[in-house]
């Protein structure tokens, strides 16, 4: 819209569009200010907040352009014909804010050249002004024609043209039509517009009629908006005229603007509000709208007003105090209520109709304020509630009528909202829960601790039933009055609506009285019928009035059957007549009687019963009934025999039977105990009751029978068995087999304990002996074997030493019977060796074994362990593999095997020692526990005995667990090589089928074969000089061999018998000494002794042990103490100087 | 002189016997088992048996007994050091079944001398005479 390049220069200078703003809305005017700055063609020249103040603007300032609001104060059509009277009159752009027709024809009437909807257009002012006054305000300041003009005009969008004053066109701007410009100039503007309109010949004729008025100064222009169809389309034209003052050629300068925009906006408003008036014209409540601001009346009052109160809308808009004095005096204060309140709900008052008669109405107003917040007018909306009104006063009547019934009815009634609160109690209620009325109203119903809390869950229970159904559910509660006391009501809750508020009603009865008495009465007649005794109520005479059910079970005769009959019915003839006699003389007498009868059944059996007989005395002090009860002690008497023969037995048993017997609590406590355990632990039976069974129980045994005990308190079992030792007073151990049972209650929790105890001393004894013996007995055997070899050495030492002697003597060569006799020594300290190991007193020296060169160099040894009906072959494979292992260990593991396996065959058989390497699979591992996946050397000892029975296969490692006939067997030869096997990291498994034999597989971890050590008499270390051995052996000989084999090595030796002298050695000689080399066992100072105050007084000495014989002590010694080394005897000259330069070689032992 | 065939499954025994014998002047031969010796005997007749007891497959009463059948006339000296049983109850047995003479492991020059020379015939009257004159 706005002009382009060279014009613009112009337009700062000349053609600025010179506007005043007439709007009593300060909002408003800046708003429109600011949007008029944006456009440089304009410049607002002032600004005018009423009617007078704006005239007198516009006849000083002579705008182009007045912006005007027709509803200011003071009259914006005032303003509008003033400024349309001054010569030349500024173009007029109306602000509207309604739009309303009436406004806008008068307007447009006066001469008003624009209409924008403040609202909505306000974006469109600056298009408006323009078109509004652009082109009059040039075309009047810039004179005739000129380029200047013609640029502007070709500027606007809306089509120009300038008309002589003959209605010829003699200028026409670019909008107009470039195409059409040349037909048109000079040609007839009725012509060309007509042309133009595409047949508008009805509004061209109505422009020329204009047109005409305007030349003849009948106005100074003309404005005529019309719709056209142009290419389909419905096009708004606004065409104006205007006269241009002062121009000789009276020319008039006329603009067709396109306005369908603005115009479809103005008809869609206008059809808005059309609508909105026929809705309030067609409704029945008075819509109205009353001006404040600046005088009051109203603006509207819908056609209802005529039907509700008489007054028509022209009665209101006449009267601007109409609607003030419509209300009903009394009622007025509620409207100035309402406006304080400035509150928007709705205020029900009266009013006063043109006839006099009054209705009610209920207004809702709406107060409409300017942007200062200035109430300027109300909106609103009145309704005729008359009808309702009036129902609601009926129902305040009834409900007086309903209140007092309310309060004076005999039923407690309490109102309480549905969240809980108290909102009325009537006079019974106060009564019932001794609560008045103001004291609680208000209060929630909980906080009053009427219900306990197990009755709040019934009462919401109640509660929520009265939502679902429409009758109310009584229920009984248990409350607590007000003074603590408690009662029983019997209650029910209805949902009522009061004053429009949802309300719980409650209707209370108190039933207190009356259920103590039905529940007696029901639990005396429940009780009597459900007696297990047979209950008879008997008339003073005799007559039978009511039998209980267990009078029929008890006699077969059911209630009809003997009511209104003597009890004489049941006799059995058992009893004399004296016996009836005293029983009636005593019921007769008053006195209750009690005894035992035979009776006989309807059935004619006789049975048992004992009777009491009660008389039961009226009112009056006479005896009314007599009460019988009776108990059928027919079985309880036979029972009872039973019990005392059993417990007599029992008892008997329990005093003289061959086990202890203890009873103890679930604490431990003995709660009893018999003779016989008093017997085998020193004690009277009563010096134990009150003990705990751990303070008569082994330390030993303690754990493991705690453990036992736990797991019958946890209810993991019910009872075990162990064999434990007791103490006896004397202090010495009991052993007994000892099974605990526990007795549980209900729930499960151990009642108490019942343990029998059976002394197994002297069986233990009897076993301790026998494994003695058998170990002493298997020593014996390999004794035996081993004496054999023993023997053979000794023959060749012997032997041999003779022939040396012979040969010395007579200057000969006696080295091959020194060899002889060396060789023989070597093999007897491989049977000594053997010896020890076999008596497990041992030090386990592991090496690396080759698989097969053992079980080759073991051969014979099995051989000889078995009798010459069994076969012993070996099948060891060519590449099995080296195992590390203590080699005296695993030789008595394969002993062990064939032992067993020897022992399994009966006459004839075979038993084959295998060997090969095996890898053991994940998979084997997770079936077979104890075993890990790796690379074994299994060894198999295989037999074609008897095998074993699964439950032997179970056992069969357990230590003293064994199948050999008694003195055959220790129990402890697979105990032992499982032992052996695990601690080698290996693995055994026992593989057997009952009468086609066992297998037994020892794997043991393979390890990579290494060379053996070079041989170490090759380089046999020398002491280097000053090294010096301070020797403690209290044998002459080995200390003379020591001493020679250790100056032949190089080292200097001092000697000593014992661990004295060794001590008073180091005395002497305190710095020269290195290494002590001591025996351990000795007479008096030990070797350990020795050794530790030798460090005391040289802590720089180096000590090697030497010793024939390991015992557990030593081993121990060796660990916990000092790191001293260890040199088995006996030894040879190498095994010495190795460990003598080892010794010397190792750190000190101490610091 | 006589041949004495020594039957001992050890080895390191039957050498120094060996040797022994060798020095009190006989002529020795070895068999490291029963077997072994009986398959000699039934080349070649020994003088004397020196057979031990507890050997493995054919023990030395087993060997005796047969020996006893095959060479009624050759002595067998019964040796044991003991074993599963006793060396005394060893060669009870072994004197039962036709051991002409025990001798117990171990045993010196002296009584390994003694013991042969009271099953082997005098080498002659005059030593025997001798001998009884050499012994007061």
């Amino acid at each position: 819209m706005r002009p382009s390049g060279a014009v613009d220069e112009n337009t700062e200078r000349t053609r600025t569009v010179r506007v005043v703003i007439a709007d009593d809305s300060a909002l408003l005017r800046r708003r429109v200010r600011r949007e008029l700055e944006d456009d440089p063609t304009i410049a607002v020249v002032g600004e005018a907040a009423d009617a007078p103040s704006a005239v007198a603007l516009v006849e000083r300032l002579r705008p182009d352009t007045l912006l005007l609001d027709l509803r200011m104060p003071g009259g914006g059509f005032s303003v509008l014909e003033a400024a349309k009277r001054l010569e030349p009159a500024p173009a007029v752009v109306v602000l509207t804010n309604y739009g309303f027709d009436e406004y806008r024809d008068r307007a447009a009437t006066l001469g008003a050249d624009e209409f924008l909807d403040k609202s909505r257009q306000i974006g469109e002012i600056a298009g408006a002004v323009r078109r509004a006054g652009g082109v009059a305000a040039e075309v009047a300041r810039a004179g005739a024609g000129g380029a200047e003009l013609q640029a502007l005009l070709d500027g606007l969008e809306d089509a120009v043209v300038l008309l002589d004053d003959d209605d010829r066109i003699v200028a026409v701007n670019t909008a107009w039509g470039a195409a059409s410009v040349r037909n048109d100039l000079g040609g007839a503007y009725g012509e060309a517009t007509v042309a133009r309109f595409e047949d508008g010949r009805a509004q061209v004729a109505a422009i020329i009629a204009a047109l005409r008025e305007v030349r003849e100064g009948r106005r100074p222009s003309f404005t005529l908006t019309f719709s056209l169809m142009r290419e389909g389309q419905s096009v708004w034209l606004r065409v104006s005229g205007r006269r241009m003052d002062g121009d000789p050629r009276r020319r008039i300068l006329v603009t067709h603007a396109n306005v369908t925009e603005v115009e479809a906006l103005a008809q869609a408003l206008r059809e808005s509000e059309q609508r909105f008036r026929r809705l309030a014209d067609n409704a029945q409540d008075i819509v109205y709208r009353y001006r404040l601001a600046p005088t009051r009346g109203f603006e509207y009052v819908s056609p209802a007003s005529t039907a509700m109160t008489g007054f028509t809308p022209e009665d209101h808009y006449a009267d601007p105090d109409l609607g003030w004095k419509l209300v009903h005096p009394d009622d007025r204060h509620l409207v100035e209520e309402a406006a304080g309140a400035s509150g928007q709900g709705p205020v029900t008052l009266r009013w006063i109709r043109k006839d006099g008669t009054e209705i009610w109405t209920e207004q809702r107003n709406t107060v409409i304020r300017d942007e200062h917040g200035t109430p300027v007018a109300v909106e609103g909306i009145a309704r005729d509630v008359t009808a309702r009104m009036t129902r609601q006063q009926a129902t305040e009547a009834s409900e007086q009528q309903l209140r007092a019934l309310f309060d004076l009815a005999p039923d407690a009634y309490v109102l309480l909202t549905p969240a809980g609160a108290i909102l009325r109690l009537n006079h019974a209620a106060e009564h019932l829960f001794g609560y008045p009325e103001r004291a609680v109203a208000g209060r929630l119903v909980r906080e009053l601790d009427v219900l306990p809390g197990v009755e709040i869950e019934r009462a919401r229970h109640l509660e929520t039933r009265v939502d679902s159904a429409s009758t109310a559910e009584s229920a009984e509660f248990d409350i607590r009055r007000a003074d603590g006391s408690a009662a029983r009501v019997e209650a029910r809750v209805n949902r009522v609506v009061l004053d429009g508020q949802e309300t719980l009603l409650v209707m209370a009865r108190d039933v207190t009285e009356r259920r103590r008495t039905e529940a007696q009465v029901l639990r005396l007649s429940t009780a009597l019928e459900a007696a297990v005794n047979a209950v008879v109520i008997a008339r003073p005479d005799g007559a039978i009035e009511w039998v209980n059910s267990a009078f029929t079970r008890l006699t077969g005769y059911a209630l009809d059957e003997v009511r209104g009959h003597n009890p004489r019915l049941l006799k059995s003839g058992v009893h004399g007549p004296a016996f009836y006699e005293d029983l009636w003389g005593s019921i007769g007498r008053g006195e209750p009687w009690t005894g035992r009868l035979v009776n006989r059944r309807k059935d004619g059996s006789l049975y048992t019963e004992e009777m009491t007989i009660t008389p039961v005395r009226g009112a009056d002090g006479r005896i009314s009934h007599f009460i019988a009860i009776k108990e059928d002690v027919t079985a309880r008497e036979a029972a009872a025999a039973a019990v005392r023969a059993s417990e007599a037995r029992l008892r008997a048993a329990f005093e003289h039977t061959a086990v202890g017997i203890i009873h103890a609590g679930p604490d431990g406590r003995l709660l009893r105990v018999n003779p016989r355990l008093g017997e085998m632990l020193g004690y009277a039976p009563e010096a134990l009751v009150g003990r705990d069974f751990r303070e008569i129980t082994h330390p030993e045994d303690l754990a493991a029978n705690l453990a036992s005990y736990e797991s019958v308190l946890t209810g993991e079992r019910d009872e075990y068995h162990l064999e434990k030792r007791y103490l006896h007073r004397h202090g010495h151990a009991v052993w007994a087999h000892v099974t605990t049972a526990a007795v549980r209650d209900d729930a499960g929790q151990v009642e108490y304990f019942i343990s029998v105890a059976e002394d197994i001393t002297q069986r233990r004894a009897l076993e301790q002996q026998l494994y003695q013996v058998q170990k002493i007995e298997a020593v014996g055997r390999l004794a035996g074997g081993v004496a054999h070899d023993f023997n053979n050495l000794l023959t060749i030492i012997r032997g041999e030493t003779e022939l040396a002697l012979a040969d010395a003597a007579a200057g000969g060569a006696v080295t091959e019977s020194l060899l002889s006799i060396a060789r023989a020594a070597d093999r007897a300290t491989t049977l000594t060796g053997r010896l020890l190991a076999f008596s497990r007193k041992q030090v386990i020296e592991p090496s690396t074994i080759p698989i097969r060169t053992f079980l080759e160099d073991t051969q014979r040894m099995l051989h000889r362990l078995v009798e010459e009906r069994i076969a012993v072959r070996l099948e060891v494979a060519g590449d099995v593999g080296v195992v590390s292992a203590d080699r005296d260990q695993l030789e008595q593991v394969l002993l062990n095997l064939v032992v067993n396996a020897r022992d399994a065959i009966t006459g004839e058989g075979t038993i084959t020692v295998g060997a090969r390497d095996v890898e053991l699979t994940e998979e084997f591992a997770a079936t077979h526990p104890g075993a890990r996946a790796g690379r074994y050397v299994m060894i198999t000892v295989t037999d074609t005995g008897c095998g074993m029975s699964e439950e032997v296969r179970a056992h069969a490692f357990e230590p003293f667990y064994t199948t050999k006939p008694r003195g055959k067997g220790t129990g402890l030869g697979l105990a032992t090589c499982f032992g052996i096997v695990k601690q080698s990291g290996g693995y055994i498994w026992i593989d057997t089928d009952v009468g086609v034999g066992t297998e037994v597989r020892v794997y043991l971890p393979a390890v990579e074969a290494v060379a053996d050590p070079p041989e170490r008499e090759t380089i046999v270390p020398a002491g280097p000089e000053g090294e010096v051995v301070l020797l403690v052996e209290d044998e002459d000989a080995v200390r003379r061999l020591a001493r020679r084999v250790l100056e032949a090595g190089g080292y200097g030796v001092f000697e000593a018998a014992d661990g004295h002298a060794a001590l008073r050695v180091l005395e002497e000689h305190p710095v020269t000494i290195h290494l002590l080399l001591t025996d351990v066992v000795m007479p008096g100072l030990g070797g350990r002794e020795t050794a530790a105050r030798a460090l005391e007084r040289c802590p720089d000495l180096r000590v090697l042990f030497m010793s024939g014989y390991l015992d557990d002590e030593l081993l121990r010694g060796l660990v916990e103490g000092d790191a001293a080394a260890l040199l088995r005897k006996p030894f040879s000259r190498e095994q010495l100087l190795h460990a003598v330069r080892d010794a010397l070689d190792t750190a000190p032992v101490r610091g | 002189m006589a041949c004495v065939l020594v039957v001992d499954d050890d080895a390191g025994f039957r050498t120094t016997v060996s040797r022994m014998l060798s020095r009190l002047g006989h002529e020795v031969w070895l068999a490291d088992g029963g077997e072994a010796a009986l398959s000699l005997l039934r080349t070649r007749p020994a003088d004397v048996v020196l057979m031990d007891i507890f050997m493995p497959g054919t023990d030395g009463v087993e060997a005796t007994q047969r020996l006893v059948r095959l060479r009624p006339r050759t002595p067998v000296v019964a040796t044991s050091g003991g074993g599963v049983v006793t060396s005394e109850v060893a060669l009870r047995l072994a004197g039962r079944v036709g051991a002409f003479s025990t001798l117990p492991k171990p045993f010196t020059l002296g009584e390994l001398r003694d013991a042969l020379a009271r099953v082997l015939p005098p080498p002659s009257r005059t030593n025997g005479v001798t001998s009884q004159d050499g012994n007061p």
